[in-house]
């Protein structure tokens, strides 16, 4: 589909720009790397001669251009701490921190789309007013909080999920579904907050629009006019929005991995950033950010499909 | 965290919405929220006198003792009196919430009346810049600038800031370049008037309304960020009170003190709840003006 | 609106949304693990750590966590038993030249590596060259520096030729980082980072940084009827609070690390034990000995009488822990009583700030380091402290990576609290104290560096424990440091768990005896 690679190139420029800013923001790191990989005993000789291997004492320019050549090879390099390369540690967290923001975004889409349409049908009611105040709550609720509200609510009074860790979907489905529910909740509710406004709104919109006022002048019962019509185009809006959405969610899933200790792309790159590992560091930045592209993009496509009327230049 | 986005009412296409008028005579999101927001700042203002014990007063002996009449929130792992915590807290919350606001606002302003006044090149160059800020996350966005410039509170809300600006320049951009066609402004350029003194006196009265309700979800976005920073030990460090810190501290102690983890996540949740309920009652208010001349 | 709820629309749109996503994350989530297999909880061990290992090359790694694990991979040349004493392990049998210089180690016979070879001579040889060799980056390596030439004598005999008398070999030998690898692997260059492969009583089944790794029995094992438990999981568990909750529910056999504030809720269970062990930790007030203020005695001194170390000790360390008036910890036998010259006394502390020219105050900064949320607390505890007599200390949270090369190993603060990991050997302790240039305090003392030189080419315990107790005393009078303590550390286990063995001297676990 020549729409998919035309878009796939358009991210390509935004990819750049995201290696140059990553690039840029992390060469200010004060703190030495090689310090640290050798200890607290380590001679500073030997602190000397790593630094020199490493290469970072080249001049900025050239890294940079290294960094790019090495980037369009696939290769993120090795990581400081770690003697690893970057790209076996991230391709281990990659499949959490995605099964962590789909089962967020699952949860949210579960509460959110029925109780928008609730909400919609009966607007301005009491149920309406309820949803809606539920919603400013949840929106104000910091993500992190919630997780550690029920931390403590499910570990005091419910022992019947695991508290932390993660096990791999392939491995044991049943214990990978177990690790999630806690973090999918926290992270899903708030977006469930911010989703089920839209909704509604768009639901709303969709309802008052003449061509519904004629289906049921028409006589045509609600439930029918609701599923055939109203849903399909107030979906249109939604995709719009769910795509910002997913700034926020990446960015939750990076602060719910702390809180569970979930071993995703969040906690490899905050021990990157205590460990002043700079590799590790500009990789999961790069990840996450490539990841945010990609899923906008898979986004707008949808959003194509999904409205015929759309066309992009 | 509603860091970088309008309210998703307003990012929806143009439709003619024919919503059923609001039968409230009373703007209840405006008060609330202003009722909120006061009441943190004042609160906030008048820690010194309100606290009843220094927040850094440390007392081994009373550790983590329970919610009660000496300590009405209870005391922290080093025996500090959680609510006088709280309540400094408060400070630290706004001042970085209102200093990150200014540098978002100030620079994104800026930018996008540049950006929308000029149009072309530097139009293009200003917005490609400003489209590869917004290509991160905008937590992503804020790690990475404090992951380079180190921890502490400075170092927080100049990472917010620079987040906040993208939104700040897009929303200045789209509003100018609309009313930049206008016939007043038209005519003022006919008169040979200054771009700088156009720009000041005609078209920024004429965008305040959304840059004003764009601030109060900034700031609501900053305190959480802020928050989120401060738990993931890169924003305000200890023994600097803060609300973030203080959830991060509670981890340790969760079953054994769990007021910890309550009170500050409360606090948290009031100030946010009360800028988005502000901002929403600012767009009622400003709405019907609101309506004319945009997108 | 007639109609009511739209049940089946709703249901549509939710079974849509559920297929997609269960496609996508099966796609994207599936990981290639081994399966499950079917085995009895009995012989399957969960413990909890603090964190995981950075990695399973024993000589790549100065971390305590990396060496807690390799320690069921690898076996030394001699071990430490409970009370610290050294004893044979894949070396049967040695002795030591009467010049000091050269050391005779007779091999064990019959051990086998993981991979099939027979350890022999050579692999002694090649794992103490490459440790030794520069092009490694051994951080531990100059513990083995006086050794000049790695001989193989017979397939079972290897010799090692020191340039000088270096009296704490055996016991750096018996570290972790004496690790024996096999010879052939090291030749073609095996990362034994990832794919470790040593004598030891387990293997590495599976291995996920910051989650978990999965050893597995090694049935060669050279001690027969070792290890008793078919499967050890460690699970990397950063907060304490929730390696308490694991423990209490059930879901981990063994954690270590229980804070002392939650120990109460621990002992109230009936199902758990806790195991008290005293560490070899010792934690200090470090001084800066080479700012202008710190320079003078008398200040030290001051800082000293001023803090109320039990205090600090039993708020931030918790209540078992043991005051140290010396930079050695309680558990070695190189500890040498002495009493505490300086007790808590404001008023002293005052007098003499007044004496040394800071009667008006003094204001010092106190850099903490940002993982340890312990030595924070007592950071807080010493400002307070301090602040009664006139010294303002402005603490500053650093994180890890700042404290160790700006802190550490700039000498960029005026105060910081660390504790220091015990030693087997007391020179590992002491080494490069005395010499401003080699020792982070920038203490500064020609007699206190000649005798712990003195201590290090000394074979004699006798001996080496007067020059040791000498210099230790000077360390104390001249307050280099204000010592803190030692911390006890708590071990949390199900009550079912025997045999759980700690070894508190090189802070590691052996988990070959242990059975649920």
């Amino acid at each position: 589909m020549p729409l998919v690679v035309r878009r796939l190139l358009a991210v390509a420029p935004t990819v750049l720009v995201v290696a140059t800013v990553t690039f840029i923001a992390l060469q200010i790191i004060p703190g030495d790397i090689a310090q640290i990989m050798l200890g607290t005993d380590a001679r500073p000789e030997d602190v000397a001669r790593l630094r020199q291997e490493l290469g970072l004492d080249r001049p900025l320019p050239v890294r940079y251009v290294e960094w790019l050549g090495n980037l369009l090879r696939g290769d993120l390099g090795t990581s400081i701490a770690y003697r690893e390369p970057v790209r076996r540690l991230i391709a281990q967290r990659l499949p959490v921190t995605i099964s962590v923001a789909f089962s967020a975004m699952f949860i949210a889409v579960l509460i959110a789309l029925p109780l928008g349409v609730i909400a919609a049908r009966r607007a301005w009611s009491p149920v309406d007013l309820t949803v809606l105040a539920g919603s400013q709550l949840g929106l104000a609720v910091p993500t992190f909080w919630m997780g550690i509200l029920l931390l403590l609510g499910f570990a005091a009074a419910l022992p019947i999920f695991p508290l932390q860790g993660y096990v791999a979907l392939a491995r044991d489905p049943l214990q990978w579904g177990r690790h999630l529910v806690l973090p999918a909740l926290a992270l899903g509710a708030e977006r469930a907050a911010a989703l089920v406004r839209l909704v509604r709104a768009s639901v709303l919109d969709e309802l008052n629009r003449d061509y519904v006022r004629t289906a049921r002048s028409k006589g045509l019962a609600g439930a029918f006019v609701l599923r055939r019509h109203v849903l399909r185009n107030a979906l249109i809006p939604i995709l719009t929005v769910a795509s910002l959405q997913l700034g926020y969610l990446l960015g939750g899933a990076i602060v719910i991995e702390q809180v569970f200790g979930l071993p995703g792309l969040g906690r490899l790159l905050l021990q990157g950033i205590y460990a002043r590992d700079l590799v590790v560091v500009q990789g999961a930045v790069m990840t996450i950010a490539v990841t945010f592209a990609l899923l906008n993009l898979a986004v707008d496509l949808l959003y194509a499909r999904v409205d015929p009327r759309i066309t992009y230049d | 965290m509603a860091l970088t986005r309008h309210h998703p009412w307003r990012t929806m296409p143009a439709a003619p919405t024919a919503v059923p008028p609001r039968r409230r005579r009373v703007n209840l999101p405006l008060l609330i929220g202003g009722g909120l927001v006061c009441l943190v700042a004042l609160l906030a203002i008048l820690a010194p006198v309100l606290s009843p014990y220094d927040p850094a007063a440390i007392d081994p002996a009373g550790r983590l003792a329970h919610p009660g009449p000496a300590h009405p929130l209870g005391t922290d792992r080093l025996g500090r009196d959680v609510l006088s915590r709280i309540l400094y807290g408060g400070r630290v919350a706004i001042v970085v919430g209102m200093v990150a606001v200014i540098i978002g606002a100030g620079g994104g302003v800026t930018l996008g009346l540049l950006s929308g006044f000029r149009a072309g090149r530097l139009d293009e160059i200003l917005m490609r810049a400003v489209d590869g800020l917004m290509a991160f996350p905008a937590l992503l966005l804020a790690i990475m600038v404090v992951a380079a410039l180190g921890p502490g509170h400075i170092q927080t809300m100049t990472a917010i800031g620079v987040v906040l600006i993208p939104v700040f320049a897009r929303l200045a951009r789209a509003q100018t370049l609309a009313v930049r066609g206008q016939e007043f402004v038209l005519a003022a350029r006919a008169m040979g008037a200054k771009d700088l003194s156009i720009v000041l006196s005609h078209i920024l009265p004429n965008i305040a309304g959304p840059l004003l309700i764009q601030t109060t979800v900034a700031f609501s976005g900053a305190v959480l960020a802020e928050a989120s920073l401060s738990y993931l030990g890169l924003g305000t460090q200890p023994p600097t009170p803060s609300w973030g810190g203080m959830l991060q501290e509670a981890r340790d102690v969760l079953f054994v003190g769990p007021w910890m983890a309550i009170w500050p996540g409360v606090a948290i949740a009031a100030a946010v709840l009360g800028w988005n309920l502000l901002g929403d009652g600012l767009r009622d208010l400003l709405d019907p003006r609101l309506q004319r001349g945009t997108r | 609106m007639k109609g009511g709820t739209p049940r089946a629309l709703i249901a549509h749109w939710r079974w849509r949304h559920l297929l997609l996503f269960l496609v996508a994350a099966a796609l994207i989530a599936g990981l290639p693990g081994r399966p499950a297999g079917a085995q009895s909880a009995r012989d399957r061990f969960v413990f909890a750590l603090s964190g995981g290992p950075d990695t399973l090359d024993p000589q790549a790694t100065a971390a305590t966590l990396a060496f807690q694990v390799n320690k069921s991979l690898y076996d030394t040349l001699v071990e430490v038993d409970d009370d610290g004493k050294l004893m044979p392990a894949l070396a049967e049998s040695w002795t030591v030249s009467p010049d000091g210089l050269t050391w005779t180690f007779k091999l064990r016979s019959g051990v086998k590596f993981h991979h099939g070879k027979t350890l022999d001579a050579g692999d002694v040889k090649a794992s103490l060259d490459r440790i030794l060799d520069p092009a490694t980056r051994s951080p531990r390596r100059n513990q083995f520096g006086p050794i000049r030439a790695v001989e193989v004598v017979d397939p079972l005999t290897v010799r090692i030729v020191l340039a000088e008398r270096f009296a704490p070999l055996l016991a750096n030998l018996a570290q972790g980082w004496g690790a024996i690898l096999p010879a052939d692997l090291i030749a073609r260059r095996q990362d034994f980072g990832t794919r470790p492969v040593g004598t030891g009583p387990f293997t590495v089944a599976e291995w996920q940084r910051d989650s978990f790794i999965r050893l597995q029995r090694f049935d060669g094992y050279w001690v027969k009827g070792q290890p008793r438990l078919r499967e050890v999981l460690i699970r990397f568990v950063p907060e304490s609070a929730v390696r308490t909750a694991g423990l209490l529910s059930g879901e981990f056999d063994a954690v270590e690390s229980i804070l002392p504030l939650d120990l109460p809720r621990v002992r109230a269970n009936p199902n758990v034990k806790i195991i008290t062990q005293v560490t070899s930790l010792i934690n200090v007030l470090a001084i800066n000995n080479s700012r202008p203020a710190l320079r003078d005695v008398r200040v030290r001194r001051a800082l000293w009488y001023a803090i109320d170390r039990k205090q600090v000790l039993k708020t931030a360390y918790g209540d078992e822990s043991i005051v140290a008036n010396e930079f050695m910890d309680i558990t070695s036998p190189y500890y040498a009583e002495m009493p505490d010259p300086y007790p808590y006394n404001p008023d002293q502390a005052r007098k003499l700030l007044a004496e040394a020219g800071y009667g008006s105050g003094l204001t010092l900064d106190l850099a903490l380091p940002q993982p340890y949320s312990e030595h924070i607390e007592a950071g807080q505890l010493v400002q307070a402290m301090l602040a009664k007599v006139g010294v303002t200390a402005r603490p500053r949270v650093v994180e890890w990576g700042f404290w160790l090369s700006r802190v550490f190993g700039g000498g960029e603060y005026d105060l910081t609290i660390i504790g220091h990991t015990g030693k087997l050997d007391p020179d590992g302790r002491l080494t490069g104290f005395g010499d401003p240039a080699t020792n982070y305090v920038r203490y500064q003392n020609q007699k206190v560096e000649d005798l712990i030189l003195a201590g290090r080419i000394t074979t004699n315990p006798e001996h080496r424990k007067r020059i040791y107790a000498t210099a230790l005393k000077t360390m104390t009078e001249e307050a280099m440091m204000v010592f803190l303590g030692t911390p006890v550390r708590y071990v949390g286990t199900q009550r079912t768990v025997k045999d759980f063995r700690q070894l508190y001297a090189i802070d590691t676990y052996d988990f070959r005896k242990t059975t649920k």
